[in-house]
C-alpha cells in the first residue's frame, strides 16, 4: 500500500463575502482559490507570501478552523470533515503568531498547557500535570514557571507555553503560523533552534508559514510560494532559493535584505501598483507587476501547480499552447 | 565637517512604580549632513526613545537630561528653540502609517499643515508644495490624493505620504523609527529605495532606527549598536559587519539565519539569557551576564576603545574570538 501524504490538500478553495460600504454591491475575496498541496510525513513545508496573499486562511483550513468553499483537506487520505473535531485536533495543532495574545492571561502555564489533556480526557489529573511539567521542561521552562502567569513572561518564553500546549498531545502534524515573527532576533533563533531538535525527537511535521524568507529557507525542506490565493511555486528548498522559476518568486527572493554591506538595496524590476485582492488582474494575477509579462498572461490563468509536481505557474515555464485557455 | 546634530551624554530616565528606569544611559554620538546613521537594537535597548528623546516628544514621566545637544547652531535643549526646528528643519516618520496618520481628516489637510505652521504662505502655495511632494514620493495623481483619507490607501501608499509630509518643509535631518518594518518585503525594498534616492537628490541626513541587521547592512553610512540603553559599538556599516569587535554585535550577527553562510536547517547561534533589568544602578558592562568572554572586572567600568570611526565599550581591546582567529 501506497503511504498518503500525512496532510493534503485537493483543489482547496475559500471565499469569503467582503462589503464595500453602503449601497454598494459586496465583493467576492477569493483567499484561497485552487490550491493543491502535500505535507509528506517528517517534513517541513515552508509557505511563504505577502501580506493577503492567503497563507493565514490556509493555515486555519489545515488546523480545520475554517471550512472549505469547494476542494478538501485530507489527513492521512481521510477528508477532514468526516474526521471529528476531537479527533483531529489530537493529530494536528498549532502554534500561533503572537504568543500575547493565544495564552489565555488567567491561566497559569500548568493549566494552560494541561488544558489539552483535560479537554481529551487524556490519563489522570497526575499524569497529566507529569506530562506538561515534562514538556516544559523539554522546551526550556524552568519547573518554578509552572504556577505564574502569562504576563510575568517575555515573548520568547510565551512561544515556549505555546510550543508545549501543542507537543503535549503528541501531534502529528503542527501548524506554525509566523512563530517568530514577534520576536527579537536572538530570541528567534533560539525558538528556531528548539522547533528544529522537537521535531527530530518527536518525529513530527510542520507546516512552516511565514513571510520571513532567510527563516522559511533555513527550516524548510519543501517551499510554496502563494500569491493572491493561489500557490504560484511549489518545490524543494534548494530549487526554490537556488534556481527559482516563477518571476514572483525571483522577486521576493532579491527582496531580502542579507547582511551584505555594499550590496545596497535592491532594484525589483517590480510595478508599484500593489494588488486589489476583491479585483485580481485576468489571467495570471501577478502580470500587471511581472516584468516578464506577455501575450496570454493577461487573458489565460496559468496552469496550476499539482501536488507532488515541482514547479512554478508561469506561462514562461508552461506555455498555454498546449493547456487550453481553461480557468 | 561640521556636525548638523550634536548628543553629548543624552540620559532619559522614566519614573516607575518600582523605581527610575534608565533608558537611556549616556549616549553620545553625532550625525553629519547627508549621512544615514543606522541605530540598531533588539526590543527595550532603547533606540526608539532615543529618536524621540532627540525629537522632544518623550511622554510626560520620561526626563531627559544631556551635556549638550544641538541641531547645527540651536541647543534643543531649549524648549523655544526646539520647537522652531522640530517639524520643520528635524522631522520624523514612524513605523506604523496607519496610526500616525489622523484617520479623520483627508491627507491634504495634514500634509500642509506644519508646512504652514514653520513657513506660513497661503494655503493654496501649501496645496502646491504638497502636490510637488507626492509627486516627488512616486504616488501618481497627486492633486486629487488630497482629497482622500487614511484608509483609502494602501501600507505602502500610506508610508509614501507619510515621508512627502516629512518633506514637506525641506528638512536637514530625517529620523525614520522603523519605517518599513509594517510593510512587505517587495514593499520595503521599494521605499528603501525611493528614501534613498531622495536622500541623494535633496541632500538629507537620515536617523534610521531598526532591529534589522540586513536592512541596517544594506543602507548604513555608519551603524550604532545599541544595548540596554547604551552603546556598544559604532561604525562604518563595513567595520561592522565586516570585522565587530563588541561580542553582543557579532553574537547578534549569529542569530539570523543568512543566506550562503549558514547552513541550512543547522542551529542558528544564540545569545543566553535575558536583558537586565535597567532600574536602580547598571553598574559595569550591562552586557557582561549573557556573554561567553565575560571577565570579573567587566563588573567594574569598562573602556571605551577607538580605532579610527569605529568605537566600542569592551574590557576587550579586540573581540577574543577574532584575537585567536588572527594568532
Amino acid at each position: 500500500m501506497t503511504e498518503h501524504p500525512i496532510l493534503e490538500t485537493v483543489n482547496l478553495h475559500r471565499r469569503f463575502r467582503v462589503t464595500q460600504g453602503p449601497f454598494k454591491p459586496s465583493a467576492t475575496l477569493n483567499a484561497v482559490n485552487g490550491v493543491n498541496l502535500r505535507v509528506r510525513r517528517g517534513e517541513t513545508l515552508g509557505i511563504v507570501g505577502e501580506s493577503g496573499c492567503g497563507k493565514s486562511t490556509l493555515a486555519q483550513m489545515l488546523l480545520g478552523l475554517l471550512p472549505a468553499t469547494e476542494g478538501d483537506v485530507l489527513f492521512d487520505g481521510q477528508p477532514v470533515r468526516n474526521i471529528s473535531r476531537a479527533a483531529f485536533a489530537r493529530r494536528v495543532q498549532p502554534i500561533f503568531q503572537d504568543p500575547f495574545s493565544s495564552l489565555n492571561p488567567r491561566k497559569t502555564l500548568l493549566d494552560i498547557v494541561t488544558m489539552p489533556l483535560r479537554v481529551h480526557k487524556l490519563g489522570t489529573a497526575a499524569e497529566q500535570e507529569r506530562r506538561a511539567r515534562q514538556l516544559m521542561d523539554r522546551v526550556g521552562l524552568p519547573a518554578r514557571f509552572a504556577d505564574r502567569y502569562p504576563k510575568e513572561l517575555s515573548g520568547g518564553q510565551r512561544q515556549r507555553v505555546a510550543i508545549a500546549r501543542a507537543l503535549v498531545m503528541q501531534p502529528d502534524v503542527v501548524i506554525c503560523d509566523e512563530p517568530t515573527s514577534a520576536l527579537d532576533a536572538s530570541v528567534q533563533s533560539q525558538i528556531l533552534n528548539l522547533l528544529m531538535e522537537l521535531k527530530a525527537d518527536f518525529n513530527l511535521t510542520y507546516v512552516f508559514i511565514s513571510h520571513n524568507l532567510s527563516v522559511v529557507e533555513h527550516i524548510a525542506d519543501r517551499v510554496a510560494v502563494m500569491y493572491l490565493g493561489r500557490v504560484v511555486e511549489a518545490a524543494g528548498v534548494d530549487q526554490i532559493f537556488d534556481a527559482p522559476q516563477h518571476p514572483y518568486t525571483r522577486a521576493l527572493l532579491d527582496s531580502v535584505l542579507t547582511v551584505a554591506p555594499d550590496a545596497g538595496v535592491p532594484e525589483l524590476a517590480l510595478g508599484s501598483g500593489f494588488p486589489n485582492p476583491l479585483r485580481p488582474a485576468p489571467g495570471c494575477s501577478f502580470h500587471p507587476r511581472c516584468p516578464k509579462a506577455f501575450g496570454p498572461c493577461s487573458t489565460v490563468v496559468p496552469q496550476p501547480v499539482l501536488a507532488d509536481h515541482p514547479g512554478a505557474a508561469c506561462h514562461l515555464i508552461n506555455p498555454p499552447m498546449t493547456t487550453g485557455a481553461a480557468a | 565637517m561640521t556636525a548638523l546634530l550634536t548628543v553629548d551624554d543624552l540620559k532619559v530616565d522614566i519614573k516607575t512604580r518600582s523605581g527610575t528606569l534608565h533608558a537611556v544611559r549616556g549616549l553620545s554620538f553625532t550625525v553629519n549632513a547627508g549621512e544615514t546613521l543606522c541605530i540598531v537594537g533588539e526590543s527595550g535597548c532603547g533606540k526608539s526613545i532615543t529618536s524621540l528623546a532627540l525629537m522632544g516628544l518623550l511622554p510626560r514621566t520620561a526626563q531627559r537630561s544631556a551635556a549638550r545637544l544641538r541641531f547645527g547652531d540651536t541647543d534643543l535643549t531649549d524648549a523655544r528653540h526646539a520647537r522652531k526646528v522640530r517639524g520643520n528643519d528635524m522631522v520624523m516618520i514612524f513605523q506604523e502609517p496607519m496610526t500616525a496618520l489622523n484617520p479623520a481628516f483627508p491627507i491634504g489637510d495634514q500634509l500642509t499643515e506644519a508646512y504652514l505652521y514653520h513657513k506660513g504662505g497661503t494655503k493654496a502655495a501649501a496645496r502646491a508644495r504638497a502636490i510637488e511632494m507626492l509627486d516627488l514620493v512616486g504616488i501618481g495623481s497627486p492633486a486629487e490624493r488630497l482629497s482622500q483619507f487614511p484608509h483609502q490607501l494602501s501600507g505602502g501608499l500610506r508610508q509614501r505620504v507619510m515621508i512627502a509630509m516629512a518633506l514637506m518643509t525641506d528638512p536637514k535631518l530625517l529620523i525614520a523609527d522603523e519605517p518599513t518594518t509594517a510593510l512587505d518585503v517587495t514593499i520595503q525594498a521599494q521605499i528603501l529605495r525611493l528614501l534613498r534616492d531622495l536622500q541623494q537628490k535633496l541632500g538629507i541626513a537620515v536617523i534610521f532606527i531598526t532591529h534589522d541587521l540586513g536592512l541596517v547592512s544594506r543602507i548604513a553610512d555608519r551603524v550604532m549598536v545599541m544595548y540596554a540603553g547604551a552603546m556598544v559599538e559604532e561604525g562604518t556599516a563595513a567595520e561592522i559587519f565586516g570585522a565587530p569587535r563588541h561580542p553582543y554585535t557579532r553574537a547578534l550577527i549569529d542569530c539570523i539565519p543568512q543566506p550562503g553562510k549558514t547552513e541550512r536547517g543547522a542551529p542558528l547561534g544564540t545569545i543566553a539569557g535575558v536583558v537586565p533589568s535597567l532600574i536602580g544602578t547598571v553598574q559595569g558592562c550591562a552586557f557582561r551576564t549573557r556573554c561567553a568572554f565575560a571577565r570579573t572586572d567587566c563588573a567594574a567600568s569598562v573602556p571605551e576603545r577607538a580605532e579610527g570611526s569605529h568605537r566600542w565599550i569592551c574590557i576587550h581591546a579586540d573581540h577574543p574570538a577574532r584575537m585567536t582567529e588572527t594568532a
